[in-house]
């Protein structure tokens, strides 16, 4: 392809899915930071996978480039047990404002069939037979994923000083 | 950390609103990655790299080998190809035909040699043999 061709497909797409984008990174990562390194990650992977984002399963390319670079950007973020360096919560912010952001954490770290399942059912708050169209299975599957994703974090945050209130 | 409450979380994260900053980073990132985009490219063929491939081509070709002029036949300094082997190996003296008229020669040693004196020589030989 071209690349005037190319930079004129970017622009199309970039219009397309900058609001989702924006959305969900926003809400996957909850700081201004990490959102600004991540939605520069999502640009960079829609430019390299244009041909893969013309196609029908242009949808589910989406989350999996939003999901990709929020992981990126909370691996780059995460100290060598993986774990994030976070700091107790201003007395203005909300008070779980740090159980919010391990969680975020963990479903960076999640695989990636889960992690889309569990952002696309509690973050996008779609239903199963969505999902089910996005991630291009069963909806049993969709449903499996769903719970997998939360045994998983369940487990994960188990470790984590959390307390049960 | 029971299921109820992990929902609750992920149900707060979903709903957690988009500020208006948000907007205006992506916006602000999108900016920056075209405008990236947008930069020249360099392209490989380009009219600049062309003539000066060209033009080191023309030098090397004047400055170069064949731009002096051949060298012309000169007959005093010319040495004429000569065979390292020997004509003579081809004449009656040479090296095998030596060999034969060598061999056809009455031997010194098979002329004086008799079975006494080979005899004693190999008794004397025992001899010292044994005193070692």
């Amino acid at each position: 392809m071209r690349y005037a061709k190319r930079l004129e497909l970017f622009e199309k797409l970039k219009d397309n899915y900058a609001g989702y984008l924006t959305s969900t990174l926003w809400k996957l990562t909850g700081n201004s930071d990490l959102f600004a390194e991540a939605i520069q990650y999502a640009y960079l992977a829609i430019w390299i996978n244009l041909e893969k984002l013309t196609g029908p399963q242009a949808g589910a390319y989406i989350y999996r480039i939003a999901l990709s670079a929020n992981s990126k950007v909370w691996r780059s973020r995460a100290g060598k047990d993986n774990r994030m360096p976070f700091t107790k919560p201003a007395a203005s912010e909300p008070v779980d404002e740090e159980t919010l952001n391990m969680v975020r954490n963990e479903i960076a770290n999640l695989p990636e069939q889960q992690s889309m399942a569990v952002v696309m059912r509690y973050i996008d708050q779609n239903d199963y037979r969505t999902i089910a169209q996005k991630l291009n299975c069963a909806e049993d599957t969709a449903r499996s994923h769903v719970s997998k994703a939360i045994a998983a974090l369940r487990e994960k945050l188990a470790y984590s000083n959390i307390s049960e209130s | 950390m029971n299921e109820e409450k992990l929902e609750r979380i992920l149900s707060k994260i979903g709903q957690t609103a988009v500020p208006p900053e948000a907007a205006r980073i992506a916006e602000l990132a999108s900016r920056r990655f075209t405008a990236t985009l947008n930069l020249p490219q360099p392209r490989f063929f380009s009219p600049l790299r062309l003539l000066a491939a060209a033009a080191v081509i023309a030098v090397a070709f004047v400055a170069g080998r064949w731009s002096i002029p051949s060298p012309s036949f000169n007959t005093a300094t010319f040495t004429p190809a000569v065979s390292t082997r020997s004509p003579q190996l081809k004449n009656e003296n040479s090296f095998w035909q030596q060999k034969a008229i060598a061999a056809m020669q009455p031997r010194p040693y098979a002329q004086s040699a008799n079975f006494t004196n080979q005899l004693n020589a190999y008794k004397q030989y025992l001899k010292e043999k044994h005193y070692e």
